[in-house]
């Protein structure tokens, strides 16, 4: 398993110690080793992929710079539009689409920089589900314990990163999506506030909420991703300097903890000074957020749910045509409520800096009993994994999320959690963390 | 003036047909038990939501932004 950081390879690329196209193939055969399952991804781009590495390697014997990427090898959630490629979302309803005329922006900004896209990766269908366990493109395991999920719905981007296949995936969060599959997994995975990354061609799911995000083993390489998608954009928020406070939120947020996750967080949380604080109508964020996808969701796939809804997998279609019949007061309440909550939360970044939870509740379950517990009732994981992601997506905030530091059966993510805009603070803060021992990213069994 | 509590009725299978049909959906029946157990779950989170009692002055629901 390769364990070159993004900045580290690129690094070795501009200096002419490795070749892009050297590892490009690497990445290649890494790929084709673990199989699709195991390596997340759903296809290899070989032949665009060994062009542009070429391109790349070109470049540096040239004496050019190909950029801070240069040479590092990508992998995107199956719904960025790739030029020449369907993007299919995850969806066997659109195995027959038109293929995308161009890049999704976020692609072709990183290739500027000098990566090299080798392939798209598994999620759940159009991103509604929490266990990449997809019908038409198979389950995606965990690197960890293969008998069990990835978590989703951007699992195969989580897991390509956690196998070392590639340093870095693209991804996407509405919900939750990469942040569940970066706890489940021990990755890093960023969710940056609503409406701070580029989201042209990336396929929606739920406008009000859907973000560009990213996954990595290293602080640092996302951190360089996320300013290479901003375009040298200012930053919204002065940078906040001096110590950085912790709080842990609790009531929902303490509230279904599974055991395995219960002590490690306690520990977590006693090293940051045990400071806690109420996030009040959390429990409302997360219905207001369920609401908002199931509405809008089904309004986006209405003319396919129209057309054959068998097309769709069940759990996917039912959940879809339920969204169909809610009443249009019910959405709008929901949105009404996020702005009105928004407007709250800004209040509570005055008492602490950055606000952490646990990314899921405990382990990742199994394939083959995909539950978790909830209220002391068994329910699907499919649907409920996310349960301490969906109230952050609702507040439009930026997260996170990191692995904790100790040797635990499966890996344990926290959600660290900042005011709208202060994504430097929370890089910051995350660094702290890392460098103090209490999070890192573990190495998965066979490697 | 009406009167409403604000709950509304669980659904039922045939409910779900009816609301479909009026919705001007054609789903196979075999859909109809999977979509009434999905719009129980959605009815909770709406209760959730309904009986927080905010004013649909007090803040806008068309403004999309963190």
């Amino acid at each position: 398993m390769s364990v070159l950081s993004a900045i580290a390879m690129a690094a070795r690329v501009r200096g002419g110690q490795v070749g892009a196209v050297q590892l490009c193939e690497a990445a290649f055969a890494r790929a084709e080793a673990l199989g699709g399952e195991r390596s997340g991804f759903t296809r290899l781009l070989r032949r665009r992929a060994l062009a542009r590495a070429a391109a790349v390697d070109k470049l540096v014997e040239a004496g050019l710079d190909p950029g801070p990427l240069a040479g590092v090898p990508f992998g995107v959630a199956d719904l960025f539009d790739v030029a020449g490629e369907i993007t299919t979302a995850g969806s066997r309803t659109r195995r027959s689409a038109a293929f995308a005329s161009r890049d999704a922006r976020a692609i072709a900004l990183l290739e500027a920089a000098g990566a090299v896209l080798i392939g798209t990766q598994n999620m759940d269908e159009f991103g509604y589900g929490f266990v990449t366990m997809n019908a038409g493109y198979g389950t995606t395991r965990n690197p960890h314990d293969p008998s069990r999920v990835a978590g989703g719905a951007a699992g195969g981007s989580a897991v390509a990163v956690a196998t070392g296949v590639v340093p870095i995936s693209l991804a996407f969060d509405t919900n939750g999506s990469l942040r569940v599959p970066a706890g489940l997994c021990g990755v890093i995975g960023l969710k940056p506030t609503y409406g701070d990354l580029p989201r042209d061609g990336m396929y929606p799911f739920v406008d009000s909420l859907d973000v560009v995000g990213a996954l990595g083993r290293d602080l640092d390489d996302l951190a360089l991703v996320r300013t290479i998608l901003r375009e040298g954009a200012p930053e919204r928020q002065e940078p906040l300097r001096g110590e950085i406070s912790f709080g842990r939120l609790m009531s929902w947020f303490d509230d279904n903890i599974a055991e395995e996750m219960r002590g490690p967080l306690d520990a977590f949380w006693a090293r940051l000074g045990r400071v806690s604080f109420e996030l009040p109508h959390s429990e409302i964020a997360r219905a207001a957020a369920s609401v908002i996808i199931a509405a809008e969701g089904a309004s986006l796939h209405r003319p396919a749910l129209e057309a054959d809804p068998m097309q769709f997998e069940p759990p996917v279609r039912d959940r879809l045509l339920a969204g169909l019949l809610l009443p249009s007061d019910d959405y709008l309440a929901a949105q009404r409520f996020r702005n009105w909550i928004q407007a709250r939360l800004r209040r509570q970044f005055e008492l602490a800096d950055v606000l952490f939870t646990p990314a899921a509740p405990g382990f990742a379950p199994t394939i083959a009993d995909p539950v978790m517990t909830f209220e002391g009732r068994p329910i699907p994981a499919r649907s409920h994994l996310g349960i301490y992601t969906q109230p952050i997506s609702l507040m439009g905030l930026p997260a996170l999320v990191l692995p904790l530091a100790g040797d635990f059966a499966m890996p344990l993510g926290i959600q660290l959690i900042s005011a709208a805009g202060h994504e430097p603070l929370l890089f910051r803060a995350a660094r702290q963390l890392i460098d103090k021992g209490l999070c890192a990213v573990p190495v998965p069994p066979g490697d | 003036m009406a009167e409403t509590s604000g709950k509304a009725a669980s659904p039922t299978e045939e409910s779900v047909r009816t609301r479909m049909a009026e919705a001007g959906i054609s789903a196979p029946d075999e859909c109809v038990p999977g979509v009434c157990a999905n719009l129980i779950v959605l009815q909770d989170h709406v209760a959730t939501l309904r009986a927080f009692a905010l004013d649909p002055r007090s803040a806008s629901a068309m403004r999309f932004e963190a």
